[in-house]
């Protein structure tokens, strides 16, 4: 009798303790809800970010915020302005390189990393001609 | 007395018993309450918006600011300090295990609140920092991009930072504070005193507001250490895991037995004092682009504005205006200057995009400080005309252009003084040294150039040099160079009182000749050459007193100085004379430079050139041609659509014309549907119709080598000889700079002659060579070096020109074929004789041809003239020189060639050109041994133009060609 009134303290006792040891897994769902909000806010938000620029650029390199256009020799490419460092937002060109204003990675024009610390190259951005032919729509910019 | 004494002492020894700890939750209150009355006035929507009204209009609301940013500091700096000191005694181990974790996540949530704090400014600084610090977190595993979105929102909605500044964060870390001490409230001594001492700091220091123009990016105080370490570290998660294995080390710190807690306290302080430096060096030694600087050339440091509470302006009655966006304190002041085109208008960028200075204030002092008082300078072009709102790409073409680099005038300049073995290579005026040739230059033609700083009022005149952005676009009308010249009247004399001038220069695309006349009035002088004038030494007593007027005081209303007497002379501003001369055709139709010399040529097209020649795009035949290129105003490229609407310069939907190599709009040109051509001047918008080259010049083969230039120049001016030394007594001024220096440069040089140019060979790209002008760029006699006292050096070196001379008839064939100056040799006498060895060798049969008797009489004056074929006569040409010969290298002082002779490399200021062979001689001079019997006109001169090879096989019994 003893005995048993002895396994049942312990009995109560580990309940308990069970209890507060997986009370955290009351977090998990709110998680989950915390998680899927979130996913659907951030989807919600990246819908359509292409820009529209005019397509009669001049020659050289044109900044459109978050998007530079280079125009060398009649051809174009578009890359993004956000440095592949940190992503800071590059605004200035300096002896023909993109230069980053905040720890001063230094991209050519092709985008490609002349001076770190950014080892990765800007990023394209895919661009095409809107139908009257006036303006260049930057997608996924 | 006693007593009070004793109350005093240990209100002060209370203070230092407790003070990080109470400190830190006095400035955490004080944050807190001041936040929640800034709450009241700041608009989450639009937080720049909120704090640039405070900063204008709302002195209360700005010391709130201020007391809410310097408590934030205190709390900071006290709770590193509370951490610190409670670490060394070692109070961590007393903790109950549950709180002590809860203290080392709220030093996250310290960071938090303060960086948040920092990125609520929604300045360009918080901006880019807010894009590091979700980079940062986004590297997180797993939960990287949930955590970056939970604390800091999406980029540009400043909600979700609020609402964690101002609740989550706070409420946490007051959570923490309450649960860790067990006390509510800090001792009111300490609150006290930490109120008075944040109270006062922000009656005088405000908090940094970025103004969006200054490129110098950095975020707080203490993220600069990150930011320093971020600039050497490629991977960023590296720094993220640095950072997690700190917070646990932390952690751990409570469970660390004795040997191993001091080992890790020990290196957290040695990891403390390093960021401490790091900050240092972040603050003060890091500039624009995170460059490597030293402190006392860059204004960066840590940026604190001393801007007293008690210097706000009277603004009630004053209106706040925003432009571009922004609130704008000049225009509360300055809302009345007109002056402008559209694009400029106060209303449109303010003053501040061109001006800067401080947009946030009223108070004039402060508005006024760093201010630029004349913008466009290349040196600040970055931060005014060239910022990313305005002209971005343009700037760092200017930057590259040829009238920044110097770069031909560098190189040849070397090549001359033996430093550089051929006259090539791409150079920068900023870069010049102090060997003999660079400071040469600097001494004598370094002020030449678009980058040279304007720092004076007023117009561009004769004097200017350089400007930048201003030495072409500044105009004044009369009304505000009046409003200037009596502006400056009273800063000098302050006898009468003034308003302060509202009538602003404009910026503008009426580039007249006089913008580039400064310059391009030397050296090769294209200016003056295109109006008509050459220069001279002359010493007449008429110019001498025509000197004397324009050295009296400068008259800021006669700042177009032409003085002209009969309109046979002209003396300029800097005192050098010149005579009339005929204008080129292009300027008596009333042409200006930039008819011609489009935006891409003059502003350059961002590529660097070795020599001035290369940027230029427009040709002739650009304009003179049968066939032409075209393009409609809606295929344009953007810069020259913009300026086709500024200049109006479009007419009835025709198309206009292209540069044909470059692929360039002419923008004042257009081609009508019957296939005319017409120019419109842009300044004068006259209408020209463009005339296709005359038959003449593009039929037949003869002078298919040509170019325009070579018939069309009708003069050139130019001096042969140039002594040059340094004196190193002397005062000098180093142009490139701006200052005074020992030492200087003399040059000495001959008349200045007016004649037609000689001709040359120069090299085409494409590989095809042409003929082309030139004029003797440097016979130069060089001693008494800077550098190496005892070297000589002679020069004879010309250089192709485009003198700007143009006239519509063009040269006689003699002018070139029987001129010896044409054809290398310098000025002198060139003569066809005939000779009979077998009756008498001494007997002159043909007439002397006499070039300067017979020039324009297209009239031979032989008599009888013989075959050649008989071996007993032949004709032979001589040329007598007008010039002494040098000893140097036995030519007369103006001739590129000796007489039927080659010559060595190098003679010619480019590596692409030279002057005639022998064999090109020869055959010029057998031309002119026809014309010395033909006239010009002549049938046989006129078929000879079209196939020469065919004349010659059926010359007559009577010519005798040159042996
Ligand atoms: S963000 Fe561009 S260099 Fe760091």
């Amino acid at each position: 009798m003893n005995m048993l009134k002895a396994n049942f303290q312990i009995n109560k006792l580990s309940r308990k303790e069970f209890l507060k040891k997986i009370s955290f897994l009351l977090f998990l769902p709110i998680i989950w809800l915390w998680d899927s909000s979130i996913k659907q806010i951030i989807k919600k938000d990246s819908v359509d970010n292409s820009i529209l620029i005019p397509s009669n650029l001049p020659a050289g390199v044109s900044f459109f915020g978050k998007a530079a256009v280079v125009k060398e020799n009649n051809k174009l490419e578009v890359f993004s302005t956000s440095c592949t460092h940190l992503g800071c937002r590059i605004k200035q060109i300096e002896n023909g390189k993109f230069i980053c204003p905040c720890h001063g990675s230094e991209f050519n024009l092709q985008g490609e990393v002349l001076k770190g610390p950014a080892t990765k190259p800007l990023r394209k951005l895919k661009y095409e001609l809107t139908s009257d032919k006036k303006q260049i729509k930057i997608i996924n910019a | 007395m006693p007593e009070n004494n004793f109350k005093k002492k240990s209100f002060f020894v209370s203070f230092l018993n407790y003070p990080f700890g109470n400190i830190s939750i006095a400035s955490l209150i004080i944050a807190i309450l001041s936040g929640v009355l800034l709450a009241i006035t700041f608009n989450v929507q639009n937080p720049l918006d909120s704090i640039s009204y405070w900063l204008l209009a709302d002195p209360a609301s700005t010391l709130l600011r201020n007391i809410h940013y310097w408590a934030a500091q205190l709390f900071l700096v006290a709770t590193i300090l509370h951490i610190v000191d409670h670490l060394h005694r070692g109070t961590e181990k007393d903790v109950k295990n549950g709180i002590w974790f809860r203290l080392t996540l709220s030093l996250f949530f310290i960071f938090y609140v303060m960086i948040s704090g920092f990125l609520l400014k929604g300045d360009s600084d918080s901006v880019q920092a807010g894009r590091i610090i979700r980079t940062l977190f986004e590297q997180i595993p797993l939960i990287g991009n949930i955590l970056t979105y939970s604390l800091f929102g999406s980029g540009g909605n400043y909600q979700i930072i609020y609402v964690n500044h101002i609740a989550t964060a706070t409420i946490i870390l007051i959570f923490v504070w309450i649960e860790h001490s067990r006390q509510l409230y800090p001792k009111v001594s300490v609150f006290v005193y930490t109120f008075v001492v944040i109270f006062i700091i922000s009656l005088f220091f405000s908090a940094n507001l970025h103004d969006g123009k200054n490129t110098i990016v950095k975020g707080p105080w203490y993220f600069l250490g990150l930011q320093e370490i971020l600039h050497w570290v490629s991977e960023p998660i590296y720094v993220v895991v640095f950072a997690f294995f700190l917070l646990v080390i932390f952690y751990l710190l409570k469970f660390a037995h004795q040997k191993t807690d001091k080992a890790i306290k020990y290196i957290l302080l040695c990891l403390g004092l390093l960021y401490i430096i790091l900050i240092f060096i972040g603050a003060f030694f890091r500039g624009e682009n995170w460059k490597y600087v030293l402190p006392w050339k860059s204004d960066n440091g840590l940026r604190i504005n001393y801007l007293p509470i008690f210097s706000f302006a009277e603004v009630d009655t004053l209106k706040i205006y925003s432009v571009l966006g922004r609130n704008e304190g000049c225009l509360s002041c300055h809302n009345n200057v007109k002056g402008f085109e559209s694009s400029h208008l106060p209303e449109a960028i303010g003053c501040y995009s061109c001006h800067l200075g401080n947009p946030y204030t009223l108070n004039k002092d402060y508005a006024h400080s760093d201010m630029i008082f004349i913008p466009g300078n290349l040196s600040d072009a970055n931060n005014t005309c060239g910022t990313s709102d305005c002209h971005p790409d343009i700037v760092p073409r200017v930057d590259n252009s040829i009238m920044n680099t110097l770069s031909g005038m560098i190189s040849v300049n070397r090549f001359v003084f033996d430093e550089l073995k051929e006259p090539k290579g791409l150079f920068k005026a900023q870069d010049l040294n102090q060997s003999n040739a660079d400071n040469h230059l600097r001494n004598l033609c370094a002020s030449c150039h678009i980058g040279n700083v304007k720092t004076e009022y007023g117009p561009i005149t004769e004097r200017s040099r350089g400007g930048g952005c201003n030495a072409c676009h500044l105009n004044y009308s009369t009304e505000a160079l009046k409003q200037l010249i009596n502006y400056e009247k009273f800063v000098k004399y302050k006898t009468h009182n003034i308003n302060i001038p509202n009538i602003h220069p404009n910026l503008n695309l009426d580039i007249s000749d006089e913008h580039c006349f400064g310059c391009h009035s030397r050296s090769g002088r294209i200016s003056t050459n295109y109006e008509g004038w050459s220069e001279i030494f002359s010493f007449e007593d008429e110019i001498k007193s025509l000197r004397q007027i324009n050295n009296s005081e400068p008259n800021l209303s006669s700042q177009k100085t032409i003085v002209d007497i009969n309109s046979n002379y002209r003396v300029l501003m800097d005192g050098r004379v010149f005579k009339k001369q005929p204008a080129d055709v292009h300027h008596n139709k009333g042409m200006d430079c930039i008819d011609c010399h489009i935006a891409q040529e003059i502003m350059g097209d961002g590529n660097l050139y070795e020599h001035k020649e290369e940027q230029v795009k427009i040709q002739c035949t650009d304009c003179h041609s049968y066939q032409s290129k075209t393009i409609s105003y809606n295929n344009l490229d953007y810069e020259s659509r913009k300026i086709v609407d500024l200049q109006k310069s479009q007419r009835d939907n025709n198309k206009f014309l292209l540069i044909q190599e470059f692929n360039l709009p002419l923008i004042n040109s257009y081609q009508n549907n019957k296939g005319y051509k017409y120019l419109i001047t842009q300044i004068k918008k006259d209408s020209l119709q463009l005339k296709p080259p005359a038959s003449i010049c593009i039929e037949g083969k003869a002078h298919e080598r040509l170019s325009c230039n070579s018939c069309h120049t009708q003069w050139v001016s130019y001096c042969a000889g140039c002594h040059t030394e340094y004196q190193p007594d002397g005062k000098g001024y180093d142009l490139l700079v701006n200052k005074e220096i020992n030492g200087r440069w003399v040059e000495t040089s001959s008349d200045f002659y007016v004649d037609y140019p000689t001709l040359g060979v120069k090299k085409e790209k494409s590989g095809k060579e042409i003929i082309d002008t030139f004029i003797p760029g440097m016979i130069i006699t060089i001693d008494n070096m800077k550098n190496e006292k005892d070297k000589k050096i002679f020069k004879r070196l010309f250089a192709p020109t485009v003198a700007h001379t143009i006239n519509k008839d063009g040269r006689s064939c003699k002018s070139c074929h029987n001129n010896s100056l044409a054809i290398g040799y310098g000025k002198g006498k060139l003569s066809y004789k005939i000779f009979d060895t077998e009756t008498n060798p001494q007997t002159k049969l043909n007439s002397n041809y006499d070039l300067s008797a017979n020039e324009n009489k297209n009239v031979a004056n032989h008599k009888e003239p013989r075959r050649s074929d008989k071996s007993n006569i032949f004709g032979k040409w001589s040329f007598k020189p007008q010039f002494a010969i040098r000893r140097e290298d036995n030519l007369p002082k103006d001739a590129w060639i000796g007489f039927m002779q080659n010559t060595n490399e190098n003679s010619t200021t480019r590596i692409n050109t030279r002057p005639f062979n022998v064999d090109e001689q020869k055959r010029i001079l057998l031309v002119g041994a026809c014309l010395t019997c033909h006239a010009e006109n002549s049938n046989v001169m006129q078929e000879s133009l079209i196939d020469f090879e065919t004349v010659l096989k059926k010359i007559s019994k009577k010519c005798v060609l040159p042996e």
